[in-house]
């Protein structure tokens, strides 16, 4: 049976029950050529690489250990011992030494077990999103090329909902999961928070147990445990942004001129006309004087006209954004009899 | 000569920004080439406007500058005949904040 529709009598033929067999037959060939694309291209991808996410762990650190021998990852009978023995020298007489050493083992313990899971974490979180990203846009690939060989509107019509719904599936996921970051913004942010914590645990491990004790470094510890996920990469990021907008905030006020009051214009005024005057004839005694009551010239300096203009300009420019220096200005100007 | 750039405020109405521009002018020993809204990113709560001066020799200050505003798709027309026919010729023409809200604004002198 043609995939043409012939017009809108031929379309009413196709919903009329008796075609509804030819219907499916229709939507069974379409979504074998999407796949058959798909796969396609899937399959060139994949034959062309091998795993390339990681190297295999090595068995020295790879969790849980293979065989029966130790390899000196932390467990959990591990950290049951120290925890028995920290308790023993916490108890009563309290033995700091030892117990600082117990409280650092089970840090350093925990923390690397942490850290593994972390980077195992980040490594998939990679693969899941590349993978993703992959599908989706193999299957959209497939969905356009599908159309473009498929004969047939109504087909067409069929194909290009379809690829609506795939690139509006994957927008919402890169939407709502990933709040559209990439995984190396993400990944970059959770990073620098981990190490935040970190450096901070490392430096208490200094401290007595009495300042310091395990039930604190382990409130820590989770805490660096969830610096290290999806969500709080996130926060951090946004965290990290607020920062950013406040400082750029703070540096836009202060580039910002200050309120102008019209004392302020005729003080300026005054004194570009007594500077011009100066200039002209050649007479720059006071306007020396001002600059040095200014602090902008050394005193007892015989500045260069080149050196008292630039000088001029750049205080001129630094009472615009200073209110404090604006109304010494004005005074020094009438101090050195430049206005009145 | 050399051009500089200032920010100034566009929370501000319009005649305190033509003092402001004025005082620039005056203190700097410059004039006022071109004043626009800054095009980066703005924080919320504020209007920067950004203001381009070029310095001018010493002694050789022009005329005050003079600024008006309208809607901004409003008809610049009339204002500028207006000036102009008080000997005032037109220095920018563009849009900036004026007490938070977007205006198109006008320098003569």
């Amino acid at each position: 049976m043609s995939l043409e529709l012939g017009g809108p009598q031929g379309m009413l033929r196709y919903f009329h029950r008796d075609h509804w067999e030819d219907s499916m037959g229709t939507m069974v060939r379409i979504f074998a050529r999407i796949c058959g694309v798909s796969v396609l291209g899937f399959l060139a991808f994949a034959m062309g690489c091998g795993r390339f996410e990681r190297p295999r762990i090595p068995n020295v650190i790879v969790v849980p250990t293979p065989g029966s021998e130790k390899t000196g990852n932390y467990t959990l009978d591990n950290y049951k011992t120290d925890m028995a023995a920290y308790i023993a020298a916490t108890t009563g007489t309290v033995n700091n030494t030892e117990a600082m050493r117990l409280r650092n083992n089970m840090i350093s313990g925990l923390m690397a077990e942490i850290d593994y899971a972390f980077y195992d974490y980040e490594t998939k979180l990679f693969l899941n999103q590349g993978s993703f990203r992959v599908g989706s846009d193999l299957l959209q690939l497939g969905l356009a090329a599908a159309g473009g060989i498929s004969n047939g509107s109504r087909s067409k019509t069929i194909l290009s909902a379809l690829l609506s719904g795939v690139t509006g599936s994957s927008l919402s996921v890169d939407k709502n999961f990933f709040r559209q970051q990439t995984v190396q913004a993400i990944s970059s942010s959770m990073e620098s928070n981990r190490d935040r914590i970190k450096a901070l645990i490392l430096t208490q491990e200094k401290q007595d147990v009495s300042t310091y004790p395990f039930q604190a470094a382990r409130a820590d510890l989770i805490h660096y445990f969830f610096a290290g996920t999806l969500p709080g990469g996130l926060q951090n990021l946004q965290q990290e942004a607020g920062v950013r907008a406040q400082d750029q905030r703070k540096q836009l006020e202060n580039q910002m001129q200050a309120p102008v009051t019209a004392d302020d214009i005729a003080c300026a005024t005054g004194v570009n006309q007594a500077v011009a005057k100066a200039f002209a004839d050649n007479k720059l005694d006071q306007v020396i004087a001002f600059l040095q009551a200014m602090k902008v010239l050394d005193a007892g300096q015989s500045p260069t006209k080149d050196k008292i203009e630039s000088s001029l300009r750049a205080l001129g420019w630094n009472i615009n954004t200073d209110a404090t220096l604006r109304k010494q200005y004005c005074e020094e100007a009438k101090k050195a009899k430049l206005i009145q | 000569m050399a051009l500089h750039r200032q920010i100034v405020d566009g929370n501000q109405d319009l005649a305190a920004q033509e003092k402001g521009l004025n005082f620039m002018e005056q203190s700097t020993f410059a004039k006022v080439i071109s004043y626009a809204k800054s095009t980066g990113p703005i924080p919320q709560g504020l209007a920067p406007n950004e203001v381009v001066l070029q310095d001018v020799p010493i002694g050789q200050q022009p005329k005050a500058l003079h600024l008006e505003a309208l809607d901004v798709n409003g008809d610049a027309t009339q204002v500028i005949t207006q000036q102009l026919a008080t000997g005032k010729i037109v220095v920018f023409h563009d849009i900036s904040f004026v007490g938070g809200q977007e205006r198109m604004v006008l320098g003569f002198r």
